[in-house]
């Protein structure tokens, strides 16, 4: 089964996750989202139909080339987020934009090539870190470092 | 409204303003002119520079910052022969030809009287429909406002996909996302599974952040191979002035395609992406050569061009008039209007008609001024953008992505709830789900819920409650409005039939 038909059932799926969510609700706070998920299993019913008599066109390229650096990427940025309030904003971004810089890159990265990266990142961040906790005064996250 | 725009000028022709509106415009022409970076994202990303700026001076920078990401598309488009946003897809057809052909600058200096042109007839329209717009829609009751949010994911599930039954799916997903957290009326809790920061609901930025910027980058990520061969352009003397007669001479073409751009900017759907392609078509139609298109034919920019930042002002209208951003960009303007305080409708005319009058005003002189930034110092910027690696510049707007989702509350969970939304985006992305869809209906939910909460109640006073939503005029010409939506893909598809034609 393929990515449109998978995706349709999905649906339906966290459709009634929220259906059963809404049993304790009253009236006025049930029925828009009632509507809501009564609407999305009829179009993912729908989409099922469409994909499996062959009107449309099955999506066949779900998984994207390239599929582990985008893993790596997510987990790369989720461990950045995590960090954030243990090692602060500067440490962690240098080190995270370093790190996703280096795994990205299609060239073999040579060591001096890593301490160039890793200083054109901190002068990025403490660009950043100037312009919005000095200038712009917007609140930056704040770690145990900075 | 004449002392309106003339208080508005007072304010903008300040030095500070105008330093403002010439950051935003080099902001937006550098984020333009780098492919995989959409107006919608440039403006999303460079939303938390505006966070300690008051409500007027936030929105003069992101309007320039919009304006000038759609201008800046077109360098790419030209030179590149990739377009920087999906607004300038049609520039590519004969930009790149007249690059090749050792025409590139004449190129650029088409694109640039095109893009100013198509953005004043844009703020023009702006500011002469919006307000009587909004006195219409001051008028409006719960019912209207249900019918509205009907319409408005109608036309934008219809028009942002290419499978109509994902765009309404869509839209669907956006509106059950909107009602997590507490209900507008009942105050009842839902959806949270008992995590008590998501009583506050999904933070609108932060859900357009994740949804518009984390796919794109994704993608980019996918693409690291990928590099861009840059078109020599040579420099001609003289060459500004007659690009400038030639342009202003195909004043039809020139006003045909803005008010395109208008229209659809207008109707809330694809924005430029969409006016860009439709205005080509119907330059070639109207072309007594239309053979030449697709070659390195001065009007096809022009065509693209215009239509793509008369968008701009177009899409602003409905955002004003009715609170439905016109186009995608336009809800990133939408959370920034919230997140400043401000309800986005009619009665952003009727209490703070000096913030609004001097926001359009600040388009116009945006739009003025991307002449001069764009003939100085447009050509040069691109050239140095395009040329940033994928290396660095996505994990750059992942940073820009994390920034942007903290400043808004000082909150790690919104950074979070980002990143979950955006891997959820690009999984529905990978599927063809446009996020457009998705993010209108998140904005059209509150409204769409209210309304039909409220009206219902004032039903319980009529035999049949229901009958409520059908016993009034106004609603009827919503309805109306919405069933005419349903039918407009099919109206787009012939055009875009058109334009595949062309384009072999």
């Amino acid at each position: 089964m393929q990515g449109d038909r998978a995706a349709a059932i999905v649906f339906i799926l966290v459709s009634v996750v929220f259906w059963t969510q809404t049993s304790g609700l009253q009236y006025n706070g049930a029925i828009f989202p009632r509507a809501i998920i009564v609407f999305i299993i009829l179009l993912s019913v729908g989409l099922f139909v469409q994909k499996t008599v062959g009107k449309g066109e099955e999506q066949k390229t779900f998984l994207p080339p390239n599929l582990g650096y985008v893993l790596f990427s997510i987990v790369i940025v989720a461990l950045w987020i995590y960090c954030l309030d243990i090692l602060g904003f500067i440490v962690s971004s240098i080190l995270f934009l370093s790190i996703l810089t280096v795994v990205i890159d299609v060239r073999k990265t040579s060591p001096l090539g890593i301490i160039q990266v890793v200083a054109i990142h901190a002068a990025l961040v403490g660009a950043f870190w100037v312009t919005f906790h000095l200038f712009l005064l917007v609140p930056l996250p704040e770690g145990y470092l900075i | 409204m004449i002392e309106a725009v003339a208080n508005a000028f007072g304010h903008i022709l300040t030095l500070k303003v105008l330093l403002m509106i010439l950051a935003g415009l080099f902001g937006g022409l550098i984020s333009g002119a780098l492919p995989g970076l959409t107006a919608t994202m440039a403006v999303a990303l460079l939303v938390p520079f505006t966070f300690s700026m008051d409500p007027t001076e936030g929105l003069i920078v992101l309007g320039a910052i919009y304006m000038a990401c759609i201008y800046g598309g077109a360098f790419s488009a030209i030179l590149v022969n990739t377009p920087g946003t999906p607004s300038s897809i049609g520039t590519t057809f004969d930009g790149y030809p007249m690059a090749k052909k050792g025409e590139g600058e004449k190129a650029i200096l088409v694109a640039t009287f095109a893009s100013v042109y198509g953005g004043i007839v844009g703020v023009i329209f702006l500011l002469f429909l919006s307000p009587p717009l909004a006195n219409v829609a001051l008028r409006f009751g719960p019912p209207e406002y249900f019918w509205m949010a009907v319409f408005g994911v109608t036309i934008i599930s219809s028009l942002a996909s290419k499978n109509v039954l994902k765009g309404f799916l869509g839209g669907a997903i956006g509106l059950l996302i909107s009602t997590i957290g507490i209900a507008p009326i009942g105050g009842d809790v839902r959806f949270t599974a008992g995590y008590p920061p998501l009583q506050g609901g999904i933070e609108l930025i932060v859900a357009l952040i994740g949804f518009f910027c984390i796919p794109e980058v994704l993608t980019m990520v996918t693409e690291r191979q990928k590099t861009f061969h840059i078109a020599e352009t040579e420099h001609r003397k003289g060459l500004l002035l007659k690009t400038f007669v030639d342009v202003m001479r195909r004043q039809g073409n020139l006003l045909r395609s803005s008010i395109i751009g208008t229209v659809v900017g207008i109707l809330p759907g694809a924005g430029g992406s969409v006016a860009n392609l439709v205005a080509y078509n119907e330059a070639i139609r109207v072309s007594k050569t239309p053979e030449k298109f697709g070659t390195g034919e001065v009007d096809g920019i022009i065509a693209t061009e215009s239509s793509n930042n008369a968008v701009v002002g177009g899409g602003i209208i409905p955002l004003v008039t009715l609170g439905i951003p016109g186009a995608p960009p336009d809800a990133i303007l939408y959370g920034v209007l919230l997140i400043h305080g401000l309800r986005p409708g009619p009665e952003l005319f009727s209490m703070h008609s000096e913030i609004i009058f001097t926001f359009i005003m600040s388009l116009f002189v945006a739009t003025i001024l991307m002449l001069p930034v764009g003939v100085i110092s447009g050509r040069l910027l691109h050239k140095t953008v395009v040329r940033i690696p994928i290396r660095f510049l996505a994990p750059v707007i992942f940073f820009l992505t994390i920034i942007g989702s903290y400043a808004i509350r000082n909150n790690i969970t919104d950074v979070y709830i980002m990143l979950t939304l955006g891997v959820i985006g690009y999984a529905l992305k990978r599927l063809e789900f446009h996020p457009g869809p998705i993010t209108l209906g998140l904005i059209l939910g509150p409204i769409g819920e209210m309304g039909f909460v409220q009206a219902l109640l004032m039903g319980q006073m009529l035999p049949n409650k229901w009958m409520i939503f059908f016993n009034r005029p106004l609603s009827w010409v919503l309805i109306i409005l919405s069933l005419f939506s349903l039918f407009w893909p099919l109206f787009i598809k012939k055009i875009a039939k058109g334009w595949k034609i062309k384009e072999m």
